[in-house]
């Protein structure tokens, strides 16, 4: 007679004890979520290239604004020039700097993310 | 065989990794519905294993067979849910054994599906680490080392884990088919 506490028996019963999963679409589910992922990470690093793209761009405009400011020679809206030069390069280097901060953390993260 | 579709995945061919889930999806189910006893939790749970062993697979080093970490993995996803979610368990009444006897004798008589639903209900009643050790050292056929390994707990205590776990499923399989035979006749 088997007993139930042997080695083998217990062993025996235990080998029926496997569950399947009761989700027929469940790997096409997971599957789906992993595509989504993907699209999800060639988004961002689209996303950032774009905004190295503005930045770069942005900068550019902000140099070049200086320069052909100093090229003018008559007030506008009735200011003088060198008035409105230096409030101008203050926003512009607050914001350039804001601008790489964020970038560079931004990059970052999408380095973290395309790295898994 | 898991690590030609490792390599496949790694080199960019994320279908290779369907390959794994088919291969690993029902141990994983088995191992997440020891923890958390319910299962839409433990599809939730095996879910988020396969997407997260997904994203780290970069970091499997092979030290080890894939196995044995992605179950760690499910383990440590599955207690993390039942932690969130409080999940409550059955104690077992103790029996005298001569009746133990008599029930294990018609138990091992009955036919195979029917073993297979009293197995398991007495798997979703006894502790979470209980069924968990049972079915990795029974079913996956894992050693204690390797138990180690999935679970973090140390060699003694899954010893420890182990025996308890026999004691009280053979107490808990015994209560549930009596309260069958009583409800049925």
């Amino acid at each position: 007679m088997k007993d139930i506490d042997s080695e083998q028996t217990f062993r025996e019963i235990m080998s029926k004890s496997k569950l399947d999963v009761p989700f027929p679409d469940f790997d096409d589910k997971v599957m789906g979520l992993i595509e989504k992922k993907l699209l999800k990470k060639v988004a961002i690093s689209r996303d950032i290239k774009l905004s190295w793209v503005f930045f770069i761009l942005g900068s550019a405009f902000g140099i070049l604004v200086p320069i052909l400011l100093s090229q003018v020679q008559q007030p506008v809206l009735g200011m003088d020039i060198d008035n409105l030069r230096i409030p101008f390069l203050i926003i512009f280097s607050f914001l350039i700097l804001s601008q790489i901060d964020s970038l560079i953390d931004f990059y970052k993260r999408q380095k973290n993310i395309t790295k898994r | 065989m898991d690590e030609i579709y490792i390599q496949r995945i790694l080199e960019g061919d994320h279908q290779a990794f369907r390959q794994l889930i088919t291969k690993y999806k029902d141990m994983a189910y088995s191992i997440a519905m020891s923890v958390v006893k319910d299962e839409f939790y433990a599809e939730e749970i095996i879910q988020g294993s396969f997407l997260i062993a997904y994203d780290k697979l970069a970091t499997f080093k092979g030290a080890s067979k894939f196995s044995t970490w992605f179950y760690r993995i499910v383990t440590n996803q599955s207690f993390k849910l039942a932690k969130r979610h409080k999940t409550e368990f059955v104690d077992f009444v103790e029996i005298p054994p001569e009746i133990s006897d008599e029930i294990d004798n018609a138990i091992l008589k009955l036919e195979a599906d029917d073993q297979k639903y009293y197995i398991n209900e007495a798997l979703k009643k006894i502790s979470a680490k209980e069924s968990l050790v049972l079915r990795l050292f029974y079913l996956n056929e894992n050693s204690v080392e390797e138990i180690t390994e999935v679970t973090g707990w140390s060699s003694s205590n899954i010893k420890v884990i182990l025996h308890r776990a026999r004691i009280n499923l053979r107490h808990i399989l015994t209560e549930i088919y009596k309260l069958d035979k009583k409800v049925l006749y």
